[in-house]
């Protein structure tokens, strides 16, 4: 068969599919389209979104409702292949393939672009993978903590006994700063603010909080390196700050502001090392894969810890921002939020998820077996 | 040598992929690239260096910049010779470097100095020896339709040599101790009058992302050069036909002919120098087909210049290379009607300034009650769906984090699979020496009772291995293990090797599985009761 | 032999040629995108703060969703493109030429740290000089890959000249060469035109120095016979 009579035989298909795959390129679209740029002549006419339009527009719409994708993309598929192997025209060649990648796009297209909505995605995403993903990288998990609260509890204990250790750490600027923001002696207390200043704070806890999760998560590329710094410094450097307002007595303001969102921020931060650590250690001991297999596998699941952390920051923030900051409030019901926020925590990531749905399946299945 | 050398696949790119593949050219030579770039530019930074730097050392960095179309050469030398895979040696840079001075070197440290498309020019001017209005006419029709791609190409690489030279010099500062590096800082930003380290120490980081970059530059302008005259002089179709032509000519003229050919495709790009003999040889063979204007006449002039100047008028005049170009642009009409529409505008502005200045607060207090009220409901539709969170209490397994398997190795485990009574279908099947689906049965009946039973963590692909080192982990009945072994072993005797069991032996582990599938059973019973 | 292609099959066992974009087309399209958010983070700048403090919270919300995830975004919304990809007709694909998800535009987008190290993309440019297919760090852990987006061209013309059956069979490849030559016709110079057709001395046999017809004018006849024009 030779080139003009392979395009007459078969031409249709291809328009079709590309119809198809472009919902712009339906004759009615551009029929209207056409119609709009009459209407403003002046303007110069708009690039055609396809060669061949003019072809496109004799397809009989009736024709393109009865199209089948599947069969037309299999079909299609097949020329391509048909008119390589034939050495036809490039050009020809080049349509056919450019035809087959852009419909190859649409029929593989990612989940987000049909299937579950996104709500449902989401909800699925907090109520089962994520943690179920925790859960399963757990001593991920515990080595994370282990180099973060380590330095961090240790800062605290030293800071009591050896009170100038905070600026090891810290530079004197810093520190006085954050004595005058806790001084229980001050005329307005630490951080008394309005709404205003709230939604200021909360803006900047989720600007700088979580750009230093993800950075810590990044980072963890480098053979795990960078998470670990980041950890082990972020650690020393709140555990000298508690230490040192907790030595300096300030405990009765310290204390209550940061019970509320230290729970989800600490967790946040641990997990986010955590995501890294699996990385880095990914190519570092890869075990029997190849070390890129090894870190392609390891990049897919911490992404997915990488998710919820976000979400863990933005309500850390939120709470800091509009709960903490409070001052009203007593320090028992504050400290009493505190230990229930972090019961939940815990609950959440040691048992949400993990009774499998499997009964409400098998047993409709097994209903319709009876009757 | 011959065609099969070409380590290039030739074909038309956009200018961008041109300039891709020029990077993929480098990193594969970039040994003999830089090692070369290291003997012949090396020595004339260091000359400089040593004699200008500490008197006069912004005459030192300005000679260093001033010289580049100098290097330039370097780098294009050896990769006009390696795209052939032709074997280049540091010797043969050495060789090649007085033919450097011959080929127009004033112009382009003059007049051509900040020409922006340097590199795209180059080839023109080594390979090719073209100069003067030649040379004009030349890159004209060259630089037709080519989109000014290396005026592109140029400024990246400024930049991209800026970038890394400085780069270089602040992760030195940073890797060094605190109190070193801020001295270094100092030194560095704050003195007028630098000691001469801090001079040589910049002047060698600005050397070494010159080699990096200049040579990526180069092969980048190179490229586009090549793949400006693939489009314009169809290379890529002319080593199909030349195959062909190869193909049908004598056997005996073969060889010869094919280096020929080789050889003739490295003069259309080394042209003025590496004129080796067979080059030379294989050019008397093809005299007539001497490219008449896209190949300016070679060493021995044939062509006539005025003949050239009027085919190329004539090239001009064709329609593809003749064009007309609308450009648009701002016109400046007047000032002051925008004046007072600035003034309306600002006044506007400051009124409602003024407004959210008020209302600041209050939107704020909105912002933060929906972020509560957003809080509230999410708490609320958490209770109410307190079923979906799928909670279990018993801390112990994992397993359940994953689902069960439907199937194992193909063997469907699901309940819904298996027969009321797996007993007696077994011993139905035994009767009827189907041994193999008796056993399969066992096999499936047994495994569908310990998934569920034990919540075994079996993954969808586990072997039968697998299966068994799991059920040895967690069964805790030596009872119910030896038989599970038993059964194992059985099946993958039967299915695997294809060796048929006694009868007694089929009878006995129906018998002894009783523990496994009447347990399965009983457990149903106790549901539907 | 060196290329920048990447050849991916498809289930269907068609194979799908992408084309690979390298630093240069990249780090301009990185360049639009920062002006576009360095513009919208201006516009935000003048509006934002006239909302007081309020403002400044909501700016720095802005700030920290523009850093992280408007690629991410128009990755996923606008298949695989942000505005200056979208401009430099670039495109991010996995590896098996399907659109990027949520998963691999959040991993390469976030990984974006590191390539910056130590300074200003050092780290991506090496990755990008000496992986395959220029992938930067990102790229290579989300498993994706930025391609030129290709478009259709308009079809170029045969020159329509009587067709000739050629006298000796042709390979695939050869046909393919006289094909494009024909619809490469008009871009070539004339002289060239007609020197390229000579070299075709197997099909020109039989032409005699009188014949009136060029080999150029045999060749574009062959190519005729070859597309179907009978």
């Amino acid at each position: 068969m030779n080139q003009a009579q392979f395009i007459h035989n078969h031409e249709q298909q291809w328009l079709l599919l590309e119809v198809l795959c472009n919902p712009q390129l339906h004759p009615d679209k551009i029929i209207q389209r056409r119609k709009k740029e009459q209407g403003k002549r002046n303007s110069k006419a708009s690039q055609p979104k396809s060669f061949y339009e003019d072809q496109i527009l004799a397809l009989s719409t009736e024709l393109i409702k009865q199209a089948d994708f599947p069969e037309l993309y299999r079909a299609v598929c097949q020329h391509f292949s048909l008119a390589k192997s034939r050495r036809y025209s490039p050009h020809l060649i080049e349509r056919l393939s450019l035809l087959v990648e852009q419909a190859h796009q649409v029929f593989y297209r990612p989940a987000h672009i049909y299937g579950d909505s996104a709500l449902s995605g989401i909800i699925k995403f907090f109520t089962r993978t994520f943690p179920q993903t925790v859960r399963n990288e757990i001593n991920w998990f515990w080595l994370s903590c282990v180099v973060f609260y380590v330095p961090l509890i240790a800062m605290v204990i030293v800071i009591q006994f050896r009170p100038e250790f905070v600026y090891s750490i810290m530079s004197p600027d810093s520190v006085s700063g954050m004595e005058a923001m806790y001084d229980p002696q001050a005329e307005h207390i630490g951080r008394e603010r309005g709404s205003e200043s709230d939604s200021l704070m909360f803006g900047f806890y989720i600007f700088n909080n979580t750009s230093i999760g993800f950075r810590t998560f990044a980072t963890g590329l480098l053979l795990g390196i960078g998470s670990l710094f980041t950890l082990l410094f972020n650690g020393l450097n709140i555990g000298s700050v508690a230490g040192h307002l907790t030595q300096l007595g300030y405990s009765s303001t310290f204390w209550p502001f940061v019970v509320g969102h230290s729970a989800l921020e600490l967790t946040a931060i641990a997990l986010s090392g955590a995501a890294g650590l699996k990385l880095g250690f990914s190519i570092l001991m890869p075990g029997r894969k190849s070390r890129y297999q090894s870190l392609l596998d390891a990049a897919r699941i911490s992404v997915r810890i990488m998710g919820g952390v976000a979400m863990m920051f933005v309500m850390a923030a939120f709470i800091e921002a509009y709960w903490s900051s409070t001052q009203f409030i007593a320090p028992v019901i504050k400290y009493s939020v505190g230990a229930m926020l972090w019961s939940l925590v815990l609950f959440y990531f040691s048992f949400v998820g993990k009774k499998v749905d499997r009964k409400a399946g098998r047993q409709s299945t097994a209903g319709q077996n009876e009757s | 040598m011959n065609l099969e050398a070409l380590i290039l696949e030739v074909r038309p790119r956009t200018p961008w992929e041109a300039m891709d593949l020029s990077v993929r050219l480098c990193v594969r030579q970039w040994r003999i690239l830089l090692g070369s770039w290291m003997i012949s530019v090396f020595p004339v930074f260091l000359i400089i260096s040593i004699v200008l730097l500490e008197q006069h050392p912004y005459w030192a960095f300005f000679l260093v910049w001033l010289l580049k179309p100098l290097y330039d050469r370097v780098p294009l030398f050896v990769l006009s010779r390696v795209i052939f895979s032709e074997q280049t040696r540091w010797q043969d840079v050495l060789q090649a470097i007085p033919d450097f001075f011959k080929t127009g070197i004033l112009s382009s440290l003059t007049l051509y100095r900040l020409d922006m498309g340097r590199a795209f020019a180059l080839p023109v001017i080594q390979l090719e020896g073209l100069r003067g209005k030649q040379r004009t006419q030349r890159m004209r029709v060259l630089r037709k339709g080519a989109k000014n791609r290396e005026v592109l190409l140029f400024i990246l690489c400024i930049h991209l040599e800026t970038l890394l030279s400085w780069g270089i010099l602040g992760l030195i500062l940073v890797l060094l101790p605190t109190d070193l590096a801020l001295k270094g800082a100092e030194v560095v930003l704050v003195n007028t009058e630098p000691p001469w380290w801090v001079n040589a120490l910049s002047m060698l980081m600005y050397f070494l992302a010159m080699m990096v970059i200049e040579t990526l530059y180069v092969a980048g302008g190179f490229m586009l050069y090549l793949n400006r005259r693939t489009i314009l002089e169809g290379w890529d179709i002319e080593l199909t036909l030349r195959k062909l032509q190869q193909k049908y000519s004598d056997k005996t003229t073969l060889v010869n002919k094919g280096s020929a050919i080789a050889a003739l495709l490295m003069v259309c790009i080394l042209l003025p120098f590496g004129f080796s003999e067979s080059v030379q040889a294989a050019e008397d063979q093809f005299d007539d087909l001497r490219y008449e204007i896209i190949l300016p006449p070679v060493a021995p002039v044939k062509a006539d210049p005025q003949q050239a100047s009027k085919i190329i008028k004539q090239v001009m005049q064709e329609p593809v290379f003749k064009r007309t170009k609308t450009v648009s642009y701002l016109k400046y009409t007047g000032k002051q009607k925008e004046q007072k529409k600035l003034e309306d505008y600002s006044a506007l502005e400051r009124t409602l300034r003024r407004f959210f200045e008020l209302t600041g607060p209050f939107i704020a207090f909105i912002f933060e009650a929906g972020l509560w009220i957003l809080g509230l409901l999410l708490i609320i539709v958490v209770i109410k769906n307190w079923q979906r969170l799928q909670i279990s209490w018993s801390g112990k397994s994992s397993a359940a984090d994953t689902d069960l398997p439907e199937t194992l190795f193909g063997l469907d485990i699901t309940e819904q699979s298996l027969p009321d009574d797996v007993r007696a279908q077994a011993l139905q099947l035994i009767q009827s020496h189907d041994y193999r689906a008796a056993l399969a049965l066992l096999y499936r009946a047994s495994l569908s009772y310990l998934v569920k039973h034990y919540a075994l963590d079996l993954k969808a692909g586990a072997t039968e291995g697998d299966c068994l080192k799991v059920v040895k982990q967690h069964l805790s009945s030596a009872q119910e293990i030896n038989y599970f072994i038993e059964l194992t072993q059985a099946w993958q005797l039967t299915a695997y090797a294809h060796r048929e069991l006694a009868e007694q032996q089929m009878q006995k582990l129906v018998a002894e599985g009783a523990i496994f599938y009447d347990g399965n059973r009983q457990m149903q019973e106790k549901a539907d009761g | 032999m060196l290329d920048t292609i990447k050849t991916v099959e498809t289930p269907e066992g068609v194979e799908l040629v992408l084309s690979c974009a390298g630093f240069y087309v990249r780090s301009i399209a990185w360049l639009l995108d920062a002006l576009i958010q360095g513009v919208i983070l201006l516009l935000l700048g003048i509006a934002l703060p006239s909302l007081g403090k309020f403002g400044m919270g909501l700016f720095l919300i802005a700030i920290f969703v523009l850093n992280w995830f408007y690629p991410v975004l128009f990755e996923i919304y606008m298949n695989g493109q942000t505005p200056g990809k979208r401009i430099m007709k670039i495109q991010v694909l996995l590896m098996d030429g399907t659109l990027v998800n949520w998963g691999a535009s959040m991993l390469r987008n976030l990984l974006r740290t590191v390539d910056f190290l130590p300074f200003f993309y050092v780290l991506g440019f090496i990755s990008m000089l000496f992986s395959k297919d220029f992938r930067r760090l990102g790229d290579l852990a989300a498993n994706t890959l930025v391609v030129y987006k290709r478009v259709l061209k308009n079809r170029p013309e045969i020159p329509e000249v009587p067709a000739i059956a050629a006298a000796i069979n042709l390979t695939a490849g050869e046909q393919q060469s006289i094909v494009s030559y024909a619809e490469r016709y008009s871009k070539f110079s004339p002289q060239r035109a007609e020197e390229l057709a000579r070299l075709a001395t197997p099909l020109l046999q039989g032409m005699t120095e009188k014949q009136t017809i060029s080999a150029s004018e045999r060749i574009l006849g062959i190519a005729n016979y070859l597309v179907g024009h009978r």
